[in-house]
């Protein structure tokens, strides 16, 4: 019977039914034809058991960063947070995408969420890159990829969502993408570099002394302290032990306010109202769905699938290392079918425990996870990042994908397999930080 | 049903689905940030601070996730309209999907019912002994509610896609009027005609 609640579930998703739906639908199935010859569950179990699930303050954090995100981007906080990086970076040939990549980097320490980080930098970034010459498919490339950086640059949604759904400490799971975030972050550079070295048509500022550049920064740095606070005040408050990652949205979202109203002057009433509504549909559309894979992983948990599978890979090899290479094809795959979201949701409950089975660390996993989803975002057939930077930027789809099979060999292959395959990698941060054994 | 009823109470609904969600945004954010201040500044806790906030998100989620379903944000693959092109096959695949939407929505909604009414009256069902929250012994029905109702939101809405697209699929028809949408110029035609 679980296989046809498989079928059912992709089958759905294939022809559009929306995901939580999709989730239902298989969970309607086991409801009435699953369990030992074929009674079905009690359905009045499904609910209560979601209910049970998802009445947590943990879980607000990612309602609570989706509404900052809004404000930053209404308020002109990300406007300034480029200005700053620009100074560095934006005298060298493909410095301007340099200044793009690493201003997602930033601004994801603030939101968690990539679609947030492609909104507000590439709302800003876009025209900037189109003036000064940049193609317009590498650019959308560019900021789509560069945008999954705010969901591998703490604090996360993602890794909320990882954390809470397997049972894992929520500031490990953070502190596990940061070395592959920053890797990824040094190859998106690399590669936009490598790209466009020999593009004449980009226009590029004069070389300027250093005395000149320190001299900027230090006028923009001062008009966007404001801006650059809040990376302090989200990551300082959770890993200084004095907020959690909850309370810490809820704060940067009350900080956010008054500076885009009265420091920036980018955000209205009107606006805010605007913002709140966006991101409370946002937080339930994600919710909703939450809430059916919580119903649904109750039932494949009864119905054995983790074990099922943990067979299936097991018949091909016993070597752990492969089956953990499999587990990557799986979850590569699963991201070019579905969104990161839905994806993490739906494979947590199945892989973790076939990951603990195996000896791996459930925060190395959490590391797997996050680049894998990254990657999933610009994969196509669902490539939502890729679709919505392309559709933000007015570029055609195929001439993004040229520069996004760039990015993906070069740099996003490169990170998965490091992050893989060197556990130490992802490991260290939360092992110096939290005391997580290696 | 009275033309300006027929929009009036779709229009109803939105507005109270997007005041709730203000207020919910509001009210989490302030009701946190107040639990922080209490405790570095005041040294002292809100007490069961969590069982208000946990009602207010569950409002805001599926108040969120009944408006997306309004404006068709709820995430899906959306393989057929990028790979089917327009015609038979497409428009019989959309109905299917429709069809298994609003099915399925209206099972849970029925589900929801069910829970809600656990909540409201009791698991004897004679309105005694309520389920409720450990510290403020706030009815867990308030937060049932949230659930049921946004379900059934979400089928009246899904229920109108699939209208829509029965209408097109046989009349060539525009979306019914019945959310409070701006109207379409198809209907209006058959309005005024």
């Amino acid at each position: 019977m679980i296989y046809i609640a498989l079928v059912i579930l992709f089958a759905t998703l294939v022809i559009g039914v929306p995901v939580p739906m999709c989730f239902m639908s298989s969970a309607a199935w086991l409801l009435f034809f699953g369990g030992n010859a074929m009674q079905g569950y009690s359905t009045t179990m499904l609910l209560p058991y979601g209910f049970s699930q998802m009445n947590s303050i943990v879980l607000l954090a990612i309602a609570l960063f989706i509404i900052a995100g809004g404000i930053m981007e209404k308020g002109r906080i990300g406007e300034k947070l480029i200005d700053v990086v620009d100074v560095f970076v934006g005298r060298i040939r493909g410095g301007l995408g340099v200044v793009a990549t690493v201003s997602c980097a930033v601004f994801g320490a603030i939101t968690g969420s990539g679609c947030a980080t492609l909104s507000c930098i590439g709302s800003i970034m876009f025209p900037r890159l189109n003036a000064a010459g940049y193609p317009r498919g590498h650019s959308a490339a560019l900021m789509a990829n560069s945008a999954v950086l705010g969901m591998l640059i703490p604090p996360s949604s993602i890794m909320i969502l990882y954390a809470w759904i397997g049972g894992q400490s929520v500031l490990a799971s953070f502190l596990s993408t940061v070395v592959p975030g920053i890797i990824l972050t040094s190859l998106l550079s690399i590669v936009n570099v490598f790209l466009l070295r020999n593009n004449t048509d980009i226009i590029i500022g004069k070389p300027q002394p250093v005395s000149v550049t320190l001299r900027q920064a230090g006028v923009k740095g001062k008009i966007a302290l404001p801006a650059l606070v809040m990376p302090v005040l989200v990551l300082g408050g959770i890993y200084g032990g004095i907020m959690t990652p909850t309370e810490a949205a809820a704060v940067a979202c009350l900080y956010a306010i008054p500076v885009g109203f009265f420091v920036y002057k980018g955000l209205t009433v009107k606006g805010l109202l605007k913002t709140l509504i966006e991101s409370a549909v946002t937080t339930g559309v994600i919710m909703v769905m939450l809430y059916a894979v919580m119903m649904l992983s109750k039932l494949y948990i009864l119905e054995d699938l983790p074990g099922k599978v943990l067979v299936l890979l097991q018949s091909i090899s016993t070597n752990r290392w492969v089956i953990l290479f499999m587990i990557n094809i799986f979850l590569i795959i699963m991201g070019m079918l579905m969104d990161d979201i839905s994806s993490v949701m739906l494979t947590t409950p199945i892989l973790l425990p076939i990951i603990l089975h195996l000896g791996f660390s459930p925060i190395h996993y959490a590391a797997i996870v996050g680049v894998n989803t990254g990657l999933g975002n610009i994969t196509p057939p669902c490539a939502p990042m890729l679709y919505l930077g392309g559709r933000l930027n007015n570029s055609p789809i195929n001439e993004t994908l040229k520069p996004t099979l760039w990015m993906i060999l070069f740099a996003w292959i490169p990170t998965l397999a490091i992050t893989t395959y060197i556990p130490q990698l992802s490991m260290w941060l939360p092992h110096v930080v939290l005391g997580t054994p290696m | 049903m009275n033309g300006s009823l027929r929009f009036f109470i779709p229009r109803a609904f939105l507005l109270f689905e997007k005041t709730v969600m203000i207020i919910g945004c509001v009210a989490l954010t302030l009701i946190i940030c107040a639990s922080v201040v209490a405790r570095y500044f005041l040294r002292a806790n809100l007490y069961g601070y969590e069982e208000i906030v946990t009602i207010f998100a569950f409002w805001v989620y599926f108040m969120g996730g009944a408006y997306g379903a309004y404006e068709g944000t709820h995430i899906s693959a959306d393989l057929v309209n990028v790979y089917l092109k327009d015609g038979v096959l497409k428009n019989t695949v959309t109905l299917i999907k429709d069809g298994v939407t609003f099915g399925i929505s209206l099972l849970f909604t029925w589900y929801g019912y069910e829970f809600f009414m656990f909540g409201f009256m009791g698991p004897l069902g004679t309105g005694i002994a309520l389920p409720t929250t450990p510290v403020w012994r706030i009815p867990m029905w308030v937060s049932y509610a949230a659930i049921f109702l946004g379900l059934t939101l979400m089928s009246a809405y899904f229920g109108r896609n699939l209208v829509r697209d029965i209408r097109i699929m046989f009349f060539g028809g525009a979306a019914p009027l019945v959310t409070g949408d701006p109207a379409p110029d198809v209907e209006l035609t058959e309005e005024k005609s």
